[in-house]
């Protein structure tokens, strides 16, 4: 069967690129689209023909290429939040036409033209892609008043927030560690700061997010369930320029300028919370957390050079922590961090005007440290992964038809799932030291957006990858009881273990009339390095692991279906997507797994296997234009799980199996300087495994528990609201600011975070009564921002 | 050392929201789950067979004298067999919960001896076995006051582990102040994993004798420690590696059963047919110490 599949690829393929036309004599539009206020180059900007109904969007670098046919033409390049632009074309030979759009300033009573190509959801192929421009995430309302990307993407169907307090979140049905976060194409491994409060994205330093659910192109790899690609901000080239907010628990600036102007800019974001020195006053003396408390920070920074049309270097850079301290007088004291650091240089090359090339070197690291001090007893604990890659895509636009992309990748990660050092008083236990797990991932991919016909395009693409489990390792071969029986020591490079495979990616559109289109999509995905979690919540103590020979890639496939129409001259958007995923080779730990058996061991002799799917319809209305824009998002969902080693081998709900998700966004313009806007969310509640009946032992009651997952914790609802209120906006004013008020959970809805059980009563007439809790973590609570510019 | 750092680490991270967070009573519909026999049964080197039988009630069931009464089986057939002689065990009253238990008369344990254990109630069959490990005795015990406190302090122990086999321990602790019978320490159960043929020290927190009464308890200010002055008992136990399995989960859930950040699973069993429990074999070596500064 996988041949048969591999077959029609290539023909396809063949086809497909037989189809470029050699005969009539053609000419290549190419150049970059800008930002004419600060030379920032714009993502997915449109360039288009408005004689041939055709276009293309400028790459992750602002590049655009079109080969067309000698003629007279009329162009046009538009972007979300800009003015059109168009110009009147004689193509008689190649040029080079660069781009520079004005900012749309929002007039009161015309119905704003948006700039972004009306009709593009009804036109491209990209069948899972969810767009959202930071300008818009800034309007919505946000817990305490901090704008985060990562919260606004949840808001659209199919993408799920893990809830309060938990790190991560979900598209259709996969895991947390499904999803592949990119920042200027280094992986940051865990987006969150603060348990998931926040992300770990400034929004002042972004320029584009993107994400993509279904339909995965095959120059992204490496996780089954999404992408979500994030691009920062050049700087602007023109002049400087600082941003920066204060807000009641996080402030942050950003400052950004030209270094040489037009050629050479920089920006430099910071954010940090002060919350352990606010709370400090309210704290009472023999609290834990006088002198410790929590607080985290970020810095993203970026330098780029200009050379020329044909070069340009970027040199970019993230660094953040959390950091969580807690002291108990003398005998007790308690520190945890964790944190990301990327690194990323990128090299862009114009061989020519139709290829285009970028060179990337990477460096991503994540890093959990815990250090606990009690009387005599001390105790260290790290896990983290490191990263090293290099990556080259090309970009090649042979005709208006088809936009090629092929390239490749390698990553050598070395990951740390678990190292611990103990004392007591002058013992040393012995946990089996750092333990360093060496591996290799490299693919190489082909991809092609082809124009077939008017009514048909196909995104078509093959990944190839790979992977390499290398020493140094131990290996420790355990019996049934758990006992280690052997140990195989692998020395340094030596090869342990390889997997390698074909990953199809295919995703079609065929459009039925100008305002209606159906799409279609299938993948099929690798991922090789997993994380495993051992509490029913997400922590950053969840460790990530690589395939091994016991832990095999895990494998999914996706099958997409949608019909998308609008209404309304565009005004409205509108869509229903079907979906359907089968993920093999699912991880979890062992039933009656204790942390420590992840010590001296081998962290993948306590995992066990299974499979998981998921299926569920999206529903999406969008109003796009006027003063009154927003969105409503449905999903109905299943994701369920089978492992023969746990719940007995029967099928499971998953933790994530959430049956319903509704998200209801609107804002709202009134006048020129107040806009509102208000957010409703509703999830069905997570599920959780619950005591069914207990017994004593020992004079102790124990509980006996119910099936895994079988009880639903009570549905999460809740409505923010927030209101805007802008500076004058003079020309020539340099300063501008907004006043922003905020109040999360507006009728004080108290969602569930967990659920316990306490007994109360009498024990000396032996008369207990056990009753369930429930604890929530945010009541209603106001915030209030002051954001300014200038 | 095992599980306590990360129930640290995970209780302090939750915690650091104490401060803003709200709890209030829910109410829960479980289902009809039909109730499990629990068969808890020990045998020790040098003293006779115990097993209580008890049954699981459904959990939002009040705890009272009522429900208690009604937790026991006293219609069980008991019988304990070294592989030669056969007795049937015969109940008897102790001070303790539940006040009933079967207990043998004729067969003494014996190190390196394997015992097979049968009860049948109302026509179902259930079996076990356990053997008892060979001994392991304490090279020294101290005591040592807390530091900044003049009358209460910690024990401290020190063993010295047999590098040639697989030992998993379980500790105990009498304090004859305030305890009736022997208390398993705080983490009282360990596999040799970490220190296999070398010595240890481990810290004697004195534990709960039910995580019922706990909260009741009066140690007279002790909390996990021990007053100058008390007379202790040690007891170090060396069991079989199904018991380990069985007490280690066990002691998980009962001291954080309540937790709702421990992975919900349910106390695996080394009895065979359908019921719960365990059936322990224990090898013990008894220690005394007053606790002087």
């Amino acid at each position: 069967m996988k041949n048969k599949v591999l077959n029609t690829f290539i023909i396809l393929f063949l086809l497909a690129f037989v189809n470029v036309s050699l005969f009539a004599q053609k000419f290549t539009i190419s150049g970059y689209v800008k930002d004419n206020a600060t030379g920032e180059f714009l993502i997915g900007a449109n360039v288009y023909i408005k004689e041939l109904m055709k276009g293309t969007t400028t790459n992750t670098y602002g590049f655009y290429s079109m080969t067309i046919e000698k003629g007279e033409y009329n162009l046009a390049g538009s972007f979300v939040g800009y003015k059109d632009f168009e110009q009147k074309l004689t193509l008689d030979k190649s040029i080079k036409l660069n781009i520079s759009l004005e900012t749309n300033i929002i007039t009161t009573s015309e119905v704003v033209i948006s700039g972004e190509r009306e009709d593009k959801n009804i036109q491209s192929s990209e069948v899972g892609r969810v767009e959202i421009p930071i300008e818009k995430i800034k309007k919505l309302p946000a817990l305490l008043g901090e704008v985060d990307i990562i919260k606004a993407i949840q808001l659209t169907p199919g993408i799920q927030s893990a809830g309060e307090g938990n790190t991560g979140f979900y598209v259709r049905g996969g895991g947390p560690d499904q999803n592949l976060i990119l920042l200027d194409e280094a992986i940051v491994y865990n987006a969150s700061h603060l348990l998931g409060f926040f992300s770990v994205f400034n929004a002042d330093a972004l320029k584009n997010v993107e994400m993509i659910k279904a339909g995965m192109p095959a120059n992204y790899g490496g996780r089954l369930a999404s992408v979500l690609d994030i691009s920062m901000k050049e700087g602007n080239n023109k002049k400087f320029e600082f941003d920066g907010g204060i807000g009641l628990i996080s402030s942050r600036l950003t400052v950004q300028g030209p270094i040489k102007k037009e050629k050479c800019s920089f920006i430099v974001s910071g954010r940090r919370t002060y919350l352990d020195l606010i709370m400090q006053p309210f704290l009472k003396k023999d609290s834990p957390f006088k002198n410790g408390g929590y607080y985290f920070y970020d810095i993203n920074a970026k330098i780029n050079y200009y050379f020329s049309d044909k070069d340009r270097l970027f040199l970019s850079g993230y660094f953040g922590k959390d950091v969580f301290t807690l002291k108990g007088g003398e005998s007790f004291s308690n520190k945890i961090d964790w944190g990301n650091a990327t690194a990323t240089v990128r090299w862009n090359h114009l061989y020519n005007d139709k290829l285009f090339l970028n060179t990337t070197l990477i460096y991503s690291n994540y890093k959990f440290n815990m250090g606990a001090e009690q009387n005599f007893y001390e105790m260290k604990l790290h896990s983290g992964i490191t990263d090293y890659s290099a990556k080259l895509d090309f970009s090649y636009l042979p005709s208006i038809r088809h936009n090629i992309k092929f390239g490749g990748q390698y990553t050598y990660h070395i990951l740390m799932p678990n190292s611990a050092s103990a004392k007591s008083d002058t013992t040393e236990f012995d946990l089996g030291g750092t333990v360093k797990m060496h591996s290799h991932e490299a693919a190489v991919y082909i991809t092609d957006d082809f124009d077939v016909s008017e009514k048909i395009k196909i995104s078509g693409g093959l990944r190839y990858s790979m992977f390499f489990h290398t020493g140094p390792f131990d290996r420790y071969k355990v019996n049934e009881t758990g006992i280690i029986t052997d140990t195989i020591s692998y020395k340094t490079g030596e090869l342990i273990k390889m997997y390698h495979g074909l990953e199809p990616r295919l995703a079609v559109k065929f459009g039925i009339d100008s305002k209606s289109s159906v799409k279609a999509s299938f993948t099929m995905n690798y991922q090789y390095i997993h994380m495993a979690s051992y509490t029913s919540v997400s922590l950053p103590t969840d460790i990530w692991v690589p395939s091994t020979s016991l832990v095999k890639p895990q494998i999914g496939f996706q099958y997409s279906l949608g019909y998308f129409r609008n209404f309304f001259k565009n005004m409205w958007e509108t869509s229903v997507e079907v979906y359907y995923k089968d993920m093999r080779n699912q991880i979890e730990f062992k039933e009656g797994f204790s942390a420590i058996d992840n010590l001296k061991n081998n962290t993948d002799n306590n995992f066990t296997y299974g499979r998981g799917w998921s299926y569920g319809a999206e529903l999406f209305i969008k109003k796009r234009m006027g003063k009154t824009t927003g969105w409503i998002g449905y999903t109905l969902s299943w994701t369920q799980r089978k492992f023969p080693e746990i719940n007995g081998g029967k099928t499971y709900p998953a933790k994530y199996d959430r049956r319903h998700d509704i998200s209801i966004v609107v804002t709202q313009q009134l006048g020129k300087r107040w806009s509102i806007s208000a957010v409703w969310v509703y999830a069905t509640g997570n599920a959780m495994t619950l005591p069914l009946s207990r017994y004593f032992l020992s004079g102790s009651i124990v509980n006996e528990y119910s099936a895994r997952n079988a009880f639903r914790m009570p549905a999460y609802h809740r409505l923010d609201i927030s209101a805007t209120f802008t500076s004058k906006d003079k020309p020539g004013k340099r300063f501008h600011w907004d006043l922003n008020f905020g109040v999360y959970n507006v009728y004080s809805r108290m969602n569930p975070y967990y659920i316990y059980f306490e007994t109360t009563g009498d024990i000396t007439t032996l008369n207990l009564q056990t009753v369930a809790k429930q604890v929530s973590l945010f009541p209603i609570i106001p915030s209030v921002t002051w954001n300014f510019k200038f | 050392m095992k599980n306590k750092s990360y129930i640290f680490l995970i209780i302090i991270l939750i915690s650091a929201f104490g401060f803003i967070s709200c709890e209030k009573e829910i109410t829960i519909e479980l289902p009809e789950e039909p109730s499990k026999i629990v068969i808890e049964g020990y045998i020790e080197n040098g003293q006779f067979a115990r097993v209580s039988i008890t049954k699981s009630a459904p959990y939002f069931d009040p705890i009272d004298s009522a429900t208690l009464i009604n937790s026991m089986v006293l219609n069980a057939i008991v019988t304990v067999s070294d592989g030669i002689t056969t007795e049937q065990l015969h109940m008897d009253t102790i001070m303790a919960l539940p006040p009933i238990i079967y207990a043998g008369n004729t067969i003494i344990g014996e190190i390196g001896k394997t015992y097979y254990l049968t009860v049948v109630v109302d026509g179902q069959t259930y079996t076990s076995q356990t053997t008892i490990q060979n001994p392991v005795a304490f090279d020294s015990l101290w005591f040592k006051l807390s530091p900044g406190n003049d009358t209460i302090g910690d024990i401290f122990a020190v063993g010295t582990d047999n590098g040639a086999e697989y030992n998993y321990y379980r500790v105990f602790t009498k304090n004859n102040s305030i305890d009736y019978s022997f208390v398993p320490i705080f983490e009282s159960v360990w596999e040799d994993k970490f220190f296999n043929g070398m010595t240890f020290t481990i810290q004697l927190y004195h534990g709960m004798s039910s995580n019922l009464t706990e909260m009741f308890q009066d140690d007279g200010g002790r909390g996990l420690g021990y007053k100058v002055g008390d007379q202790v008992i040690t007891k170090l136990c060396t069991i079989d590696y199904e018991s380990y399995k069985f007490w280690s989960a066990a002691e998980s859930e009962i001291t954080y059963g309540a937790n709702p950040f421990m992975t919900t699973t349910s106390v695996p069993t080394n009895i065979n047919g359908g019921a719960i429990g365990c059936w322990t074999g224990y090898c013990a070596t008894y220690d005394t110490i007053i606790c002087t500064p």
